[in-house]
This record gives C-alpha cells, structure tokens and sequence, in this order.
C-alpha cells in the first residue's frame, strides 16, 4: 500500500510528480527487460551445467578407482615422487572477466597443456597413467563447471536484486506517484472551483449595488 | 603459482598434482575452511573442495559467492557423489527464479 506523501498543491509539483512518474515507468520497463533477460541465461547456464557435472562426475569416479588401484600396485613414496614434478607447472591457468548483462562473470583459460606423464615408467604402475589420463581429461571440465557455478553464483545475485527494483517501481513507487497526482488535480479542480464560486458572487454583489 | 587448487583427503587428490593442480590435505571441515580461506588469500581463482567437506561449510562458501574469484567447486570424492553441489545449484535457482523449477525434472 502506498504511504500517504505531504504534496504541495501547486501546479510546479502536479508537473514534477508527473515527470518522475513517466520516468519510473521507463525504468520499470527496462527493469523487467533486464530481469528478463538474465532469468534467460541463467536457465541456460542451469541446463548447460547438469550435463557437464555429471560428465565431471563420471570421469573422476573412473580416475579415483585407477589411482585407488595404482596405490595399491606402488610404494608410498614411489607415488609421491612421481607425482611431484607436476608442481613445477606455473601459470596454466588465466583468469579473464567478461560482462554478461552489466555482471562481470570469470572466464578460465586452460593453456598449459603439456604431457603429465613426467615420471619414469620403471617405478609406476599402469594404474596410474590411466587414472592421470582420466584426471588430465575430466580438468578442463571441472574448470568449465567452476566457471558456470560461478556465474550462477553471480546472476543469481544479480536477479535478485533486479527483481526487488522491479516490484519496489510497480508495487510501491509508481502506485505512490499516481496517487500524488491524483490528489494534486482534485486539490487544483477544487481550488479554481472555489475562485469561479466566489467571483460569481462576487459579480452577483456588485450587480445588485448597481 | 599454479591458480587451481584441489581441497580434501590427500590420498585421493593426489593424482591432481601431476597436473599442476596445489592440493591441499584436509580431513575436518575446520581444516578444510582454514585451507579454503589460506587458498583465497593467496589469489587461487578455483578452488574444488570435497563435497563431504564443503557440506558442513555453508556460510563460508556464501561469502565468495559475491565476488567473482575464487570459484569454489564442489567435486564428488572416491565415495561418489553426496548430490550437496546439486543441491547448491537448486537452491541458487530458487532463489532467482523465486520458485523450485528443478527437483520436477530430476525426480
């Protein structure tokens, strides 16, 4: 329900509240394009999602089993080393920001694609070459998945907060300003009623002296 | 700095640091979200955390969810998956949309 406003009944405000209506009307509608528009991607980012997590999914459950296995097959330390040198690949990912309906969402590069079998084959087992292949293929769409929830994440904010601007215009401003307006005619209709009134009688008096 | 990091039991991440990936051991929700605020501290911009893990870490996963970095992931450990980053994703849903438009579909 719109509060009651104290409004000035001059014809300067009638105008002014006129305007601001016209304008949070404009706002209103592209509001809801905006809101619109993001509840669009949002649900194709929601359906796009589903199917890569379960493919992520999937591929890790396979690689957890052959590392499982390739850690049975070698020694704790074995392991250890071979899987060490790894750490030494710097910089693989980037990080870049890209706007989607004014929200910056992040995109990530995967660039390094070098080979990751950077163990001797003497100490390892074959076990493991499967589970790093099973890992190394499951990578870019686990950073795909980290992308798309992040996006999520951010729109879903986003839509939120456009859908509150949304219904504070239509529920509550403009409800407000279209009374405002009202009221300020019927004051200024009352008013020149009156004037008319009294010059009438006015008129009347002054005939009647003559 | 390799910006990707893995959070959970070593045993089962390990395999990732072949490929450039920073693991970080942690068995208790509390090591984990110490590990998960060290890891956002030091500029990783994904960080995937087992899902058992991250189910006790609500709050401190609703904290990045406002900024674009880090990404905090949930991936499924080698018991297969809780269905907790699921349900993260249904719950996000519900509250753009206003209303539950998934749990239909995947029942």
């Amino acid at each position: 329900m719109a509060i009651a406003q104290q409004v000035n009944a001059t014809r300067m405000e009638l105008l002014k509240q006129k305007k601001r209506l016209a304008m949070a009307r404009r706002g209103h509608k592209l509001l809801k394009q905006k809101r619109d528009e993001l509840m669009h991607r949002f649900l194709q980012l929601v359906e796009e999602t589903r199917g890569l997590r379960e493919r992520v999914e999937e591929k890790l459950a396979a690689g957890f089993r052959s590392f499982l296995l390739a850690r049975a097959e070698m020694s704790k330390e074995a392991m250890e080393e071979s899987l060490m040198t790894g750490a030494s690949r710097n910089g693989a990912l980037q990080t870049e920001m890209e706007p989607v309906m004014s929200v910056w969402v992040p995109r990530f590069v995967l660039s390094d694609t070098r080979d990751i079998y950077s163990y001797g084959f003497a100490a390892t087992s074959a076990e493991l070459d499967t589970a790093l292949t099973l890992f190394k293929e499951a990578l870019p769409d686990m950073i795909k998945l980290a992308e798309i929830e992040k996006s999520l994440e951010l729109l879903a904010e986003e839509i939120e907060t456009t859908r509150r601007r949304v219904n504070a215009l239509e529920r509550v401003l403009i409800p407000q300003l279209e009374e405002n307006i009202k009221k300020i005619s019927m004051a200024l209709d009352e008013m020149e009623r009156s004037t008319r009134a009294s010059l009438m009688r006015i008129k009347d008096i002054i005939r009647g002296e003559a | 700095m390799s910006k990707i990091a893995i959070v959970g039991k070593k045993d089962v991440y390990l395999g990732f640091k072949a490929l450039g990936v920073t693991v970080r051991h942690a068995q208790t929700p509390q090591a984990a979200e110490q590990a998960v605020l060290e890891l956002a501290s030091q500029g990783f911009s994904i960080i995937f955390i087992a899902e058992g893990l991250a189910r006790e870490l609500g709050t401190l996963l609703e904290r990045f969810s406002k900024s674009p970095t880090p990404a905090i992931v949930m991936i499924p450990d080698n018991m297969g998956s809780l269905g907790v980053a699921r349900e993260r994703i249904r719950r996000l849903v519900e509250r753009a949309v206003g209303i539950d438009i998934l749990s239909r579909g995947e029942r």
